[in-house]
């Protein structure tokens, strides 16, 4: 039983399962990253600046941590929030030494001879990418080089589950698919590549999320440029090269826009990723009428953005174009009005299909006013009372309008026959006239 | 919010509040819900909810649909799954609502004006769950993709007739730039988040509490 591993991360270790990751220190405050290197120190503030004439950060973000696992004792400096991207090649490499794999993959890139359109391939977009040599990416087996075709997906969650109650934080997953596996095969876990986890507690702001994506990008920039060798596999013995290639971003409205640097959805002048049409001009359904966007306008206005030396300069130009600068730029094949697609499970069925059924069709809302009416029992008054008296008063989120009038009303807060009181209106007053009760029988020890 | 307690009761201070919260509020919803709604008037009734609620109960499934909430239109259900949504347009509430309010089937003694009204708001709905489908279709072709536009724009068309206020999200526009999309990238559960969302699904159920647990390679 010499050497056998008596802790599971040893075992694991030797049986080499663990993924192969890149570490970086990402700032808590300015979310700015810096790679983790062996041997290196890593800083212990922050010296990135929000735009060129700025001071830096200057936020804490490495820490000093005991290490004394293989009997070495020393102090290492560790990030303070830590963001891990997958090797891209490690995963490529895992893929493609599964037997059979190799030849699905390859025969993901011929094109089917179909009339109607089955997968992704089969659309027009696939067929125009161009590779770094300008000649067609995906054309067929007509070379030796293995090439891939991916979608990309950015969405951040919240990783203690979506209940309401509880603290909210906000972490986002990366992950890619390999459009060249079949459908079937496609969305697998196990063929699934995730990137990595955008730490949180919180989203980064859009001037922040691109520290995260930018080593992506020039992941994906060196599996594009200059592709990748394989020493062996499965169809020779002497090795493959092989290249990658971002094909459609999917994410939903908000990150979209987010993870682009472009104008949120709900901008006046710039709503819309793939056209210039204005937000008072929405009604027009005409798409022959709607002003284009091109990469090359886009393209100008992105790096106008980035070479701006002050906060108000950059203000200015955003106001104007709609535009900030964001790393996917750094990918020479990038095109925002083709790459963006809209998703279509948040558009239709959780934006147009919930709107309809909610907002026009008002189901959802007969009930919540029936709701609204029913008469307040001694029950809920006492679990408000109870909610009020605890420090932690998020639970009086939870507790009915009407049952918070009623409160109110016994505890003496005037609500001045006003008809309409929001929730946080109403908690709000109910804490303040709570922490004056508390104060005044404080008063008169 | 203000810094000092306002003083409860007196009423200058009360109006004071009041405004600092709404103004709070809207930066965190641009869109304002409630001008939304005032627009539309056709809803369905309560007495009519009943009867959508005992049609969605009352309907046998194939195992992969995801049914909508028995008690759909009560705020305990929580939200809604994307999936259901997608049941909802595609069978329960096209079905159900062409029982209450299509022409055909009115009561022969309502307004003639009432009837005419809501059948148009059926056949809004006809539309949606008409493009819907054709969008959504695992078979794409410049066929699927013109008939889906067009059952779009009319949809669109025809809610603007009927609420000529109604003011239109993003989404509507963002919908109208799927037809092209559709030939661009084919049949969509290439480009949808149904997988990746299930990957945060994945993600949520990992335990963080530094403990290796169960491993499966």
């Amino acid at each position: 039983m010499q050497g056998f591993p008596k802790d599971i991360r040893t075992a694991r270790k030797l049986f080499d399962v663990e993924p192969t990751t890149t570490t970086y220190a990402a700032c808590p405050a300015c979310s700015a990253t810096y790679r983790v290197e062996e041997g290196k120190t890593l800083h212990i503030n922050c010296d990135w600046k929000r735009y060129p004439n700025a001071k830096p950060c200057g936020t804490k973000i490495s820490k000093l941590v005991l290490r004394d696992g293989d009997g070495n004792r020393r102090m290492v400096r560790v990030p303070i929030r830590p963001f891990l991207i997958q090797d891209f090649d490690t995963f490529k490499a895992s893929l493609l030494s599964r037997p059979g794999m190799e030849a699905i993959l390859d025969r993901g890139t011929l094109f089917n001879d179909t009339e109607d359109m089955w997968d992704i391939k089969d659309g027009t977009r696939v067929k125009e990418l161009g590779g770094p040599d300008g000649a067609t990416f995906c054309d067929g087996l007509k070379r030796r080089e293995l090439r891939l075709l991916w979608s990309l997906s950015i969405d951040w969650f919240n990783p203690r589950g979506n209940k309401a109650a509880g603290k909210s934080t906000s972490t986002g997953s990366i992950v890619m698919a390999c459009l060249n596996l079949p459908p079937s095969l496609r969305y697998k876990p196990e063929n699934l590549f995730l990137v990595g986890i955008i730490p949180g507690p919180r989203e980064p702001s859009v001037e922040e999320v691109g520290h995260f994506i930018e080593p992506i990008v020039d992941m994906l920039d060196r599996s594009w440029r200059d592709g990748t060798k394989f020493n062996c596999t499965e169809s020779s013995d002497c090795g493959r090269a092989e290249r990658s290639m971002l094909v459609v971003i999917v994410t939903d409205l908000v990150a979209s826009r987010k993870i682009t640097g472009v104008a949120s959805h709900s901008s006046k002048n710039f709503f819309c990723s793939l056209c210039s049409l204005a937000k008072p001009k929405i009604n027009n359904f005409d798409r022959t009428t709607w002003p284009t966007k091109t990469r090359a306008m886009q393209k100008k206005a992105a790096e106008e953005w980035r070479d701006a030396i002050t906060k108000k300069e950059r203000k200015r130009l955003f106001a104007q174009t709609g535009v900030r600068w964001s790393p996917f730029w750094k990918l020479d094949y990038y095109d925002p009005t083709k790459m963006g697609a809209a998703d279509t499970m948040h558009n239709l069925f959780l934006g147009l299909v919930q709107f309809h059924v909610r907002e026009v069709l008002g189901i959802e809302e007969v009930q919540a006013k029936a709701e609204a009416g029913r008469p307040v029992t001694d029950k809920e008054i006492n679990g408000a009372k109870h909610a009020l008296a605890t420090p932690n008063t998020k639970a009086l989120d939870r507790v009915r309008i009407p049952v918070l009038r009623e409160l109110c009303a016994q505890n003496g807060i005037d609500l001045g026959g006003k008809k309409k009181l929001k929730r946080s209106n109403l908690v709000q007053m109910l804490k303040v006239g709570h922490l004056l009760v508390v104060y005044g029988t404080l008063l008169t020890f | 919010m203000s810094s000092s307690p306002p003083s409860v009761g007196s009423k200058d201070e009360n109006d004071r509040l009041d405004v600092v919260i709404i103004g709070n509020g809207y930066f965190e919803q641009p869109m304002q819900e409630e001008e939304a709604h005032e627009v539309f008037v056709d809803k369905v009734t309560k007495p009519e909810l009943k009867l959508l609620q005992k049609d969605i109960e009352s309907i046998i499934r194939p195992p992969y649909r995801q049914a909508p909430p028995r008690d759909l239109g009560n705020p305990g259900h929580g939200k809604l799954k994307a999936d259901q949504w997608k049941t909802c347009i595609e069978f329960d509430i096209p079905v159900s609502v062409a029982q209450l309010w299509s022409r055909e089937t009115a009561p022969p003694d309502q307004d003639r004006d009432v009837t005419a009204r809501r059948d148009k708001v059926f056949q809004s709905i006809m539309h949606l769950a008409v493009a819907v489908r054709w969008g959504t279709s695992y078979r794409i072709s410049e066929h699927h993709s013109q008939l889906f536009e067009e059952h779009m724009v009319a949809y669109l068309r025809l809610l603007l007739e009927l609420y000529p206020n109604i003011q239109f999200r993003p989404n509507h526009h963002m919908a109208l730039h799927i037809g092209p999309l559709l030939t661009q990238f084919g049949p969509v559960h290439s480009w949808w988040m149904f997988p990746f969302e299930r990957v945060i699904g994945i993600l949520q159920k990992v335990n963080t509490n530094s403990k290796m647990g169960k491993y499966n390679v």
